[in-house]
């Protein structure tokens, strides 16, 4: 999307010492100009420079003149503030290259084109050798920026722009009209595998349409016309629940390059006609292909504006391609009298008379190419940071106990890239809970599974959280079905009477069971993980015994804070600091015990440690020995 | 090197600071809105015009705690022959200076002196013209008041229109007419003289004149040569008091070559001139003369000693040598270290980190030209700070 300042022309202010500084600072370098000295640019609130580049090292290219003449935008508050390269209306640059904002020209009195220059990403490498950090001074930040980009103009001139092993970037697809809408996708090296063996080059694509700040369609399936395999990928609740059966299916075309479609150096197709003889230079008829899919019989009338145009890309420069990359494109609005193309016959005589009525109607040589936002969300893809290991994202898990612990632990374990689990609470919500919760307001008197699903099916596009909201004393034959596919409990209900139950179910292979609670006070939290197709509830009983009479020893001191007037219930007091330090703890033990087989049973007790005065001194594992002796000295 | 960027800064930092120089634009305006509306002196005055450094944009900062000076000119229709000595004439004003700019005001040979808080305005009042000049010094080219530097295209013709007024298409059709005018050559006017016994010549509007022709002759480099040079004397403790000024500004005027590219090439070439020009003088310790530019009977340098340009004249030949260096040396720290030298620490300093030993390339960074070396890794994203 575009976004463009308001339109009131700042007033100059004075021309600080430090631009002054930062421009002294070109005076020497080689191959550098000032043509124009500061004018003050009242729409961009800029200071703007003329400058004329000639790099010594320019290699013989039709695309890099010997001398191109820049603006060179800086802000008022240099040398704080973004620097901005732009290339000259007039004895500029005129070809888009890596690096460079897709370079275009704006209206015929603009002074400068639209191919900012990308010189200051971090560890991006221009020229033959490495430079230092860009510096913040006023003397050397400029100077910096404008060497970059005399070395920038000489790879642009040897293609060397792109080194092996870079990260591998698109050329920026240019959106024609301002649009809120996006189009996510999830391709991997396993999807490539599939295209890679296909014929066709064109075929039918659904999704799912999702409103937010962005209208986000998501690919729900592509369809090759004659073939019942599709490829689809395995979207969230989130994304598939919203769709209702009576809702119209939302479909699009799909249209599968060979290659980048990139005018050299490095353009994204700007214009119908561009995209057109890209096409065609690939041996792929754009027009013929569009005609074959809306003309279809039965599908035709329902393919909507959306064209995926596809095309294979490494994940890094020089290497083997290994995805396929799908870049959306909005057509034109069909116009009344343009409908009819719709419902083009399929008579043999008519068929290149209609597909010229396409091309010059409405998909005009001339005609801007709407390109829309287009990301590809496979886990992989957006998941680079921070996700669980293998192993425990492999586990179908069961979480009894929506409370606070649960809650916290459901969000950690999906955050973590968890999309299988079962989130089980009878219990509905209420306003002390919201000390300690993930959910909040908008969830009071709701079911806390029902609303927890919904909450964590939000958290990744791929969650497939689903909820029972039963008691666990008295659970239904489906509910029992389900939970038996459960690789993983975790019971955080600190209620006897659910382990007990726990205790009565034969799972078919070992499951891994973790009981996790804290005492009250939140000073300790009891970390119980065992193994097996049955759960003993006597092993967990015996070892967390010991500790539990601790805390009954203590207890007499500590006053117990009350729901509120009415039925005195105990409430434990304990803040969100503790649950959240105690959650984080126990998804870093869950890690440790999915990656040991068998499991042994084990009950763990972390204990969060303050000094005399109150200093909190951080959290770690508790031994029974210390407090015996305790016990011992006490009695004594 | 010429460091025209450098230069640029310079010039900022010694020409009169945005608030002098607003000071001294309400100083004068107020001055001459008063004098036109005062009902004493309407039926005397016939116009006012500025003059001197400020109107021809040569004047530098003033030193320290000095004010800065604005002079104006009042033309009025007092005949000579009526008032014999000039100061009687001069007396005509003092009602005035006493009612808006009591004790602040005194009388100082041929002029008035009025001391305001930061502004000094000088006054000094004309006997009547011919009538055919009256009406031209009445136009507004004439009375056009704001810095020469502002208008490059200013020009001595009856068409001129300042740049505020070219809003409308009949008023560029008249710049453009006076494209074509032939630029006036008025008489002197009559002023009192330095002893205010007796009417003197003067011609303002002719070095103006002589001044933006110049200019425009040397690319608008001509007005900052001056300046600069200007500057230099200032800071040259070692310099005698006298030439300074106006006689100063002459001098350069005839000794600034035309056609020059640049400030420095300017400053460099102009002391080398008078080095060239004046080596017999200097060597005799005689005064050469200066015909003024709008009364050539006037020899500007008239009051100076023979012993005071000759110790001017060395304190050239040294400045031309450093100038020389300046301007040959290739490396930006050498050149702007000598310019330094010249012109103080007004001009800005070269960076200072061992960048100057680069060829050619002095104040780029140690990053360019410092020969290569072949990459053989792939870009490593740097470690950031997150959050």
């Amino acid at each position: 999307m575009k976004i463009r300042g308001n339109k009131i022309r700042k007033p100059a202010p004075e021309l600080s010492d430090e631009l002054r500084a930062g421009r002294r600072s070109l005076e020497g370098l080689i191959g550098v100009e000032i043509l124009e000295d500061f004018s003050w640019n009242g729409v961009s609130g800029k200071w703007i420079l003329r400058l004329r580049l000639s790099p010594e090292n320019l290699a013989e290219c039709e695309y890099v003149p010997a001398a191109t003449e820049w603006y060179a935008f800086l802000s008022p508050k240099y040398p704080r503030g973004k620097i901005k390269l732009k290339p000259a209306a007039e004895h500029g640059l005129i070809y888009t290259f890596p690096h460079q904002a897709i370079n275009l020209p704006i209206d015929d009195r603009a002074r400068w084109r639209t191919g900012d220059l990308c010189v200051d990403k971090p560890g991006s490498i221009f020229g033959r050798q490495a430079f230092t950090d860009e510096p913040t001074d006023a003397g050397g930040r400029l100077s910096w920026h404008i060497q970059r980009a005399l070395a920038w103009l000489e790879d642009a001139s040897a293609d060397s722009l792109f080194k092996y092993g870079d990260p591998f970037e698109l050329p920026q697809f240019d959106s024609y009209v301002e649009t809120l809408e996006k189009v996510v996708f999830a391709e991997s090296d396993i999807s490539y595998n599939y295209w890679k063996e296909i014929d066709e080059n064109a075929g039918v694509v659904e999704f799912y349409k999702l409103r937010g700040v962005y209208t986000t369609y998501f690919t729900k399936g592509f369809f090759r016309i004659g073939e019942t395999s599709t490829l689809a990928p395995d979207w969230g609740n989130a994304i598939t629940e919203k769709v209702r059966k009576s809702d119209p299916p939302i479909r699009g075309i799909w249209i599968k390059l060979k290659e980048m479609p990139v005018i050299p150096p490095w353009q994204a197709p700007t214009t119908f006609e561009e995209l057109r003889n890209i096409c065609r230079s690939q041996g792929i008829d754009l027009d013929e292909e569009m005609y074959r899919i809306y003309s279809h019989p039965n599908i035709g009338d329902s393919i909507g504006r959306i064209v995926l145009i596809g095309f294979p890309i490494p994940e890094k420069v020089g290497y083997d391609f290994e995805q396929y990359h799908w870049q959306a494109l909005k057509l034109p609005e069909f116009k009344g009298s343009d409908a009819n193309i719709k419902k083009i016959k399929k008579s043999r005589h008519r068929r290149q008379t209609q597909i010229a009525y396409n091309r010059e109607r409405f998909l005009r040589n001339n005609l801007k190419l709407d390109w829309l936002i287009s990301e590809n969300w496979f886990p992989d893809q957006i998941r680079s940071r921070g996700t669980l290991p293998e192993e425990v994202r492999a586990k179908n898990i069961l979480l009894i106990g929506g409370g606070s612990l649960g809650s916290m632990i459901g969000e950690l374990l999906v955050r973590g890239g968890i999309d299988r689990m079962v989130v089980n609470d009878f219990d509905l919500l209420k306003v002390g809970n919201l000390v300690r919760h993930t959910l909040d307001l908008r969830d009071l008197g709701l079911n806390k599974a029902d609303s927890l699903t919904e909450r964590l099916n939000l958290i990744s596009p791929f969650a497939k959280i689903d909820e029972i909201e039963e008691s666990f004393l008295d659970l239904s034959q489906r509910a029992v079905e389900r939970i038996k596919e459960c690789s993983l409990i975790i019971d955080c209900t600190g209620d006897n009477g659910v382990l007990q139950e726990l205790a009565e179910f034969d799972f078919d292979s070992d499951v891994i069971y973790l009981s996790v609670s804290i005492n009250l006070g939140a000073q300790r939290l009891y970390f119980y993980a065992s193994e097996g197709s049955k759960f003993d509830f006597n092993d967990f009983r015996e070892r967390i015994f010991p500790w539990l009479s601790i805390d009954r020893t203590n207890r007499i001191s500590i006053e117990m804070p009350s729901e509120g007037i009415g039925c005195w219930h105990p409430v434990f007091p304990a803040r969100s600091d503790d649950m959240w330090l105690f959650a984080s703890i126990i998804i870093k033990r869950l890690i440790n015990v999915s990656s040991v087989s068998p499991v042994e049973s084990v009950l763990e007790v972390f204990e969060q440690f303050y000094s005399e005065e109150g200093e909190f001194l951080g959290v770690g594992l508790a031994e029974l020995s210390n407090y015996n002796n305790q016990q011992n000295e006490k009695a004594a | 090197m010429q460091l025209p960027t450098y230069f640029t800064d310079f010039l900022n930092a010694i020409r009169p600071t945005p608030s002098q120089r607003d000071e001294m634009k309400t100083g004068h305006t107020v001055l001459r809105t008063r004098l036109n509306g005062d009902k004493d002196l309407a039926h005397i005055i016939v116009t006012d015009f500025l003059q001197g450094s400020y109107r021809r944009s040569t004047a530098i900062r003033p030193k320290g705690d000095k004010r800065s000076d604005v002079d104006i000119i009042v033309v009025t229709n007092l005949h000579e022959d009526d008032y014999d000595d000039p100061k009687d004439a001069m007396k005509l004003f003092e009602p005035f200076l006493d009612k808006y700019y009591k004790d602040k005001w005194e009388p100082q040979g041929r002029s008035y002196g009025i001391k305001l808080s930061y502004v000094e305005l000088d006054l000094v009042i004309t006997s009547a013209p011919s009538e055919a000049d009256a009406e031209k010094l009445k136009s507004k080219s004439v009375r056009y008041s704001d810095e020469l530097e502002t208008v490059p295209d200013w020009r001595l013709v009856p068409s001129w229109i300042p740049p505020s007024e070219r809003t409308s298409n009949f008023a560029e059709e008249t710049m453009r007419k006076s494209a074509s005018e032939q630029v006036w050559r008025l008489s002197p006017l009559r002023i009192p003289d330095r002893d205010a016994g007796d009417w003197d010549d003067t011609h303002p509007l002719e070095q103006i004149s002589w001044t933006i022709e110049k200019n425009q002759r040397c690319n608008c480099y001509y007005i900052n040569v001056v300046k600069a040079i200007k500057w230099w004397k200032r800071i040259n403790d070692s310099l005698p008091k006298y030439p300074k000024g106006y006689p100063i500004e002459h001098l350069i005027g005839d000794c600034c070559p035309d056609g020059i590219n640049s400030i420095a090439q300017g400053v460099t070439e102009t002391l080398e001139e008078i080095v060239r020009k004046y080596k017999f003088c200097a060597a005799t310790k005689t005064v050469p003369e200066m015909p003024d530019h709008g009364v050539p009977g006037h020899d500007v340098f008239h009051r100076l000693t023979g012993e005071d340009f000759a110790a001017f004249y060395n304190g050239v030949c040294g400045a031309a040598n450093i100038a020389r260096e300046a301007f040959d040396a290739d490396t930006v720290k050498k050149s702007a270290d000598k310019w330094r030298e010249l012109f103080g620490d007004k001009f800005p300093p070269a960076p200072d980190d061992g960048r100057s030993d680069d060829k050619g390339g002095g104040g780029s960074g140690p990053y360019y030209h410092k020969g290569y070396t072949k990459r053989e890794e792939v870009s490593e994203p740097l470690p950031e700070r997150y959050a």
